[in-house]
Parts: C-alpha cells; structure tokens; sequence
C-alpha cells in the first residue's frame, strides 16, 4: 500500500468534511435568518405577511411577548419567499414576532389606526331630560359601528344625582342588543323591576325613582369596530317625572293640514315622546285607502313630533295614516297594551289589531 | 388488454365517486351543498346529529347547519384545565383579551370535541375547536352546510308588503331536540318574543310558539316577555321546554304543545331574584337521577333535581306572595360563581367557563360525581 497516496485521500477527505460542515453551518445559519419582512394590507387591515427564509419547518408567529400559543394561520411558499396570513387580520398597532422553536427571527409591527376619525356618540333617545319614571329603554346611536366584544355596560355609569350613589339601571344581557352594522345600542331598563308586583320589583322598584336625577355617562375607553376610542365621555341628565300609564291612541294624534299641489309637511304630534326608533318605522300614508305615498319622516321636538314630507306634491282627497299597534311610548305601551297591565285592567283582554288608521283630507 | 384496463379503471373511478358520494351522506346532509355559508355572525352554537352543527347568525337572520365531518365516536372525553382561556384564544387570533369575545362553546356529543364561538373586535366571526391543549381553526370556506332563514312570523302575519326590513332578533338561545331545531330572540326594539321550532332537516316549514306566562302580581296570562336561554327536560316521559325569562323567572312549557296558534301556557317553577339573569342551561345524569344546571350572572350555578321540578306540579297562578312564601323549587347553589358557558362534555363529565375570583377565565371539566 502507497502511504503518501493514503495520508493524501485522508487529507482530501478531511478537507471534503470541513468544507462539508462549513456548508452546514451556513445552510443552518441561513435558515434561520428571515429577511425582507413586509404586511401586505387590504383597505387598513393588515392581512398577511411575507419574508423570506431558508424553510419554514417549526416557524412560528406570536404575538410579541406571548410565550406558549402562536398564531393561527396559512404560511404558503415560492421557494425562500413565504407568506403568512392568520385567520383574522393582525391587530393595529400590534407587535409580532416570527419564531423557530425559541428563537426570536424577526419583529413586525402593524402600522396604527390613530388618524382615522374617531366615533362620535351622536344621540341618546329619549332625547329628553325628563323621562317616565317607568322608562323601559335608551337608545344610544353611534356615528360609526362600534366594537363587537365586551359588554356595553362595562362602559356606562349611572350616578344618582339626588341620593349621591351609582344605580344599576339596566338589564345585563349576554350579549348586547345592537342593529346589524353595530350603530345602533338598545339598553332595556331592567323590565323585573318595571313591572309591578314581580320579585324584582318588589324587593328593589323601579330602576328610575321619581323625583331622582341622574347622569348617565357613556365612557371614552369605548371603541370602535376599528379600535377607535369615543374622543371624551358623553353625559345625559334624566329626571324621572310621573308614571305612564296610557296606550298611545292614533285617535287623539295632532294632525297639520298640508294643501293640496304643495309639498308641505305633514305634522303629526303624538301628545307624547314616542320610542324614537318605532316611531320612525311604525307609520305610512296611504291615499285612497290603498295608494302608498312616499316621502321622509324626520321626528322632532324631542320625538313628540313626526313630519312627514311626501316625495310628490299632495293631491286632493283622503289620506289614512296607518300605524303598526308595535308602535311605543318612552314606557313600552303600545297600541294594544300596557308594558305593565294596572290590575284595574283585568277585565279587559288585550286587544290584538296589528293596525290603527286615522284618516285626513287634503283639500 | 387495452380495454380490460380501461375498464379496470373507469370502474375504478366510479366505486371512488360512490364511496365519495355514500360515505358522508344521510337523510340530515342529503339536501346540504358545498361552498362557502357567508356566515356573519356566530351568536349561538347547538350540535345536532351526526356531527352537524347549528350555528344560530343573528345578523343574517339564519339558522344554518354545518356538517363538520366530525363523527369519530368517543366515550369519554379528556380532561381539561385550561387556564387564561381568553388569553389563549386572543394570542391563537393575533389579539389581546379586550378584542376578543367567546360567543358560545358547544361540545361534539359524538367526538366530545369542545367547539367556540368567537369573534374579534370588527365582528369578524370565527369557528375554534380545541383538539388537546391548543385551537384548531374550523375554516368554512368550503364546507357542506344548509340554512333557513328565519322568517319574521310577525310581519308574515300582518301581511306586510312594504318591504320594509324585517324585525331583527337577536338569537337568545338555540337546541336541537328530536329533529327539531329550537330558537328563541330577543327584539332589538319592542318588548317582544320570539319562539320558533324549525324541523331538520329543513323543509322552510316554522312553527311559532305563542308561550304565554303567568304574571302572578297582576293575575294573567302575558305573550310579550323574551326569553333569554333554555333547555329540554324530561318529566314523566313529556319533554318540557324549561325557559327562563328577562323579567320572571324559569317557566316550564310542554313541548308538544308549542305549535302555530297554539297560546302554551307555562308554569313557574322557580324564583330567581332581582338582578340577576341565567347565563346557560344543562342537564345531567347521575347515579340513576337527573338534574338540572344553570349558571348566572349574579349567582353560583344551581342545581335543580328533575324529581324537585316533577313534583312541583301546581301551576303559580296565585298572588306573588304567597309564591315568594313557597319559593317555588328547591335549588341548590353550586360552589361555582360566575360560570359563563357550560356543556355536557360527557355521560360523567361536565365542560364550563369561569371567571374566577382573580379575574382569570378558566375552562375546566368537573366529574359530575362532585355537582
């Protein structure tokens, strides 16, 4: 056997390792450095994010900071370039770092929403101060969609102005009675204590005590379904006045006289405050007891007043207005019942229209 | 040769189609299709049979039934102990406990997998299932489902043809009870109720109940109060649809009686007190005897017998104090407060969120041995 010919193949072969592990190492180095880190938004949601690396085997993205459970999400790739996109969009103003296995690769940020307009709380109904004090509900209207986690009362104080001490007024929901786009809040008095003689009731009365003023503060740490936050705390001062105990009755209703050829205003005052939001979808006009009129109904005087402003002009003639019985005053009584039936009313069965006509003559 | 292979293969191919066609296909999925629901929210979650999940959307007004595939049958569930659950599912969504909301948890009764509901601060809906310690995303990009819109039974009624939008209710509570689905809603408007019994599979055919209550303190019946959750119990061989309200308490109905036209009226069966609201309603079985859960927003969870509630047979149609006096059915307060969902996990072993004492959300199981 050549010796020198075996120490060479020995050296080459020593040579061939190093140059071999050196690979290694650098190929590992590689794969564990993650370049080019970008999001990639749609509108101001920051749906995805891409980067480049070796391979993706055991990463990771986490919210900054949490150390056990990462982000649920799709990573597809084209060669060193990945993409990760997590089941819901990544959060504003949210840190996020990509991992394999204990080490911290690389740390992206989603940018911030703060130059977006903030929501506005833009009407509380009743608009009134002065409320029965068997009130069933608030209406809080938002000029944007608001947040859809949490719970709204979270972000509501009321204080009693008169005995100097937060009241609970409303009723907790599991979940919150709001409208499709999240715009519009429903806050029912807590209805166990209205109606009269039921244990809750009984043991704590009324939500609203008459005489008593309150303020009803809606919190600035409320957000938007952005994760925008009302820009100051909004207040409202109600006074429980007396109780109501009277259905509306279409019959005793106030009605203008518009003149026929005008597009004048039909004015239509209940005698009362009316549920803002019933109000407003309870109603139309008919002509000749059969031709629907369209127009737009705005309320006014602090929902006392509906007018009514036809979209074509007044022709001569009858008109009806026909109100759904669902239609409600600030106490829940509608056309066909009490919220809270007086025991003197037992004798009476509850009427069953679905609707009450009144008609008029434009002349 | 050629041909023999040819039709090797194309036999092939349609034993895969059949296999493909036969194997997830019953009388509860037949009518089901491929593709995407469009869910927009996922406010309650019931299981059904087979796997099928209903998923209650308040905003697009619908019940739809979502067949999961997941029918690997399980006796007995594994333990959980998960703590800061809402930290866990906020860092699985890329968020932070205060953006995100866990609607309703239901368990698979057949892989006794635990299913959430929950959505992030835009509303955005998303289907978890938890699979050992860690979430798994429910993707319904592609699944096979069916829905049924629900009808507003009052505007059918009053024969509106304005084509105003139709009443919105919000979807209080959903069960699935021999081939019936079971909705109640509350109104985001009116004091108003709706109750509703939707045959599955769906044939567009709804029932509504009339559920008429006993207003003990002004002496009559009364339709308009919502209900806020329920359950289905068994007494005396009858199903009973156990409801409790926003402003009295729980009320028993027979379920047979809830039809279209049908004013059911229900007895009361318990008190539960000024402010305070039930949050869930189970039911379990132990050593031969049946009970009856439910969790609060104000109290501990109370256990009802089913033998307290079925021999409390006089219908509360007498003045409130002499009710108060008998307090209606004995309960008893377990010491869990504020537990926020439960489900049955299995035949021995109940599932539930909670909000402990430090403020923490724990989900556990809990042997029904020890409730």
């Amino acid at each position: 056997m050549d010796v020198t010919a075996g120490q060479n193949n020995y050296k080459k072969i020593k040579l061939f390792l190093i140059f071999f592990y050196v690979l290694l190492f650098l190929s590992c180095t590689q794969q564990d450095v993650v370049k080019s880190v970008s999001l990639q938004y749609s509108g101001d949601k920051a749906i995805s994010v891409s980067f480049e690396t070796g391979n993706t085997q055991d990463l990771k993205i986490f919210v900054r900071g949490e150390a056990k459970t990462s982000v649920l999400g799709e990573i597809k790739s084209l060669g060193h370039k990945h993409s990760f996109t997590p089941i819901v969009p990544f959060g504003a103003g949210q840190s996020y770092e990509i991992r394999k296995g204990e080490k911290n690769l690389a740390l992206f940020k989603v940018k911030n929403q703060s130059k977006l307009d903030p929501p506005q709380l833009i009407n509380i109904f009743p608009s009134k101060d002065t409320v029965p004090e068997n009130l069933l509900k608030l209406y809080l209207i938002f000029s944007s969609p608001m947040q859809e986690v949490g719970n709204a009362l979270d972000f509501i104080r009321v204080y009693n102005e008169t005995e100097q001490r937060e009241d609970e007024l409303f009723l907790k929901l599991e979940k919150d009675l709001w409208n499709n786009d999240h715009t519009r809040l429903t806050l029912w008095l807590d209805p166990g204590r209205i109606k009269t003689g039921l244990i809750p009731n009984k043991l704590k009365g009324l939500p609203l005590k008459q005489g008593n003023s309150y303020t009803l503060t809606v919190s600035d740490k409320w957000k938007s379904a952005r994760g925008i936050a009302l820009p100051k705390n909004y207040t409202k001062r109600i006074v429980a006045g007396k109780r109501d105990d009277n259905m509306p009755n279409i019959l005793t209703w106030e009605l203008s006289s518009p003149r026929a050829n005008t597009k004048d205003a039909l004015r239509i005052n209940f005698g009362e405050s009316m549920d803002a939001v019933l109000a407003r979808e309870s109603l139309r006009i008919l002509f000749q007891g059969e031709f629907s009129v369209g127009g737009n109904y705005r309320l006014d005087e602090q929902e006392e007043v509906i007018l009514f402003t036809p979209v074509n002009t007044w022709k001569k003639g009858t008109y009806d207005i026909i109100s759904e019985s669902k239609i409600e005053d600030l106490s829940g009584n509608n056309m066909n019942h009490l919220f809270d039936t007086n025991t003197a009313d037992l004798k009476n069965s509850f009427l069953s229209e679905t609707h009450y006509k009144r008609s008029f003559i434009v002349q | 040769m050629k041909t023999i292979k040819w039709g090797l293969a194309l036999s092939g191919i349609i034993l895969i189609f059949i296999a493909a066609n036969t194997k997830n296909t019953s009388k509860f999925t037949a009518n089901f299709s491929m593709g995407n629901p469009e869910i927009a929210s996922m406010d309650k979650l019931t299981f059904g049979p087979e796997g099928i999940l209903f998923i209650g959307d308040t905003k697009n007004a619908a019940i739809y039934a979502i067949n999961t595939l997941d029918f690997q049958k399980k006796a007995e569930a594994e333990e959980v102990n998960i703590k800061a659950f809402d930290q866990k599912i906020a860092s699985t969504l890329g968020a932070t406990t205060d953006q995100i909301q866990i609607n309703d948890m239901a368990v698979n009764p057949i892989s006794k997998s635990i299913y959430f509901s929950v959505n992030v601060t835009d509303g955005t809906p998303v289907l978890l299932k938890l699979n050992g310690q860690e979430l798994e995303h429910i993707s319904l990009q592609e699944v096979s489902y069916d829905k049924i819109a629900l009808e507003d039974a009052i505007a059918v009624n009053a024969e509106d043809k304005r084509g105003r939008p139709l009443r919105v209710w919000a979807i209080s509570d959903l069960k699935y009870h021999n081939g019936k689905v079971l909705v109640s809603g509350l109104s985001n408007k009116e004091f108003g109720s709706t109750f509703r019994s939707i045959t599955f599979p769906f044939d567009d055919k709804q029932d509504y109940a009339s559920l008429e209550i006993w207003h003990a303190a002004h002496g009559q019946y009364e339709t308009h109060a919502p209900i806020k959750t329920f359950d289905i119990i068994e007494l005396d061989k009858t199903d009973y649809l156990m409801a409790s309200y926003t402003c009295t308490p729980l009320v028993l109905f027979p379920l047979n009686e809830l039809k279209a036209g049908v004013h059911a009226k229900g007895r009361t069966v318990a008190e539960l007190g000024a402010g305070n609201s039930p949050l869930d309603m189970i039911s379990y079985e132990k050593e031969g005897k049946k009970y009856f859960l439910m969790s609060n927003s104000n109290r501990p969870v109370m256990r009802i017998k089913y033998d307290e509630i079925a021999s409390f047979k006089e219908s509360l149609t007498e003045p409130v104090e002499e009710f108060a006096a008998t307090e209606g059915v004995v309960y008893d307060n377990l010491p869990f407060p504020y537990v926020l969902q439960m489900d049955n996990l299995d035949d021995k072993n109940v599932i539930y969120l909670q909000r402990t004492s430090d403020g923490d959300l724990v989900l556990r199981s809990r042997t029904t041995k020890w409730m």
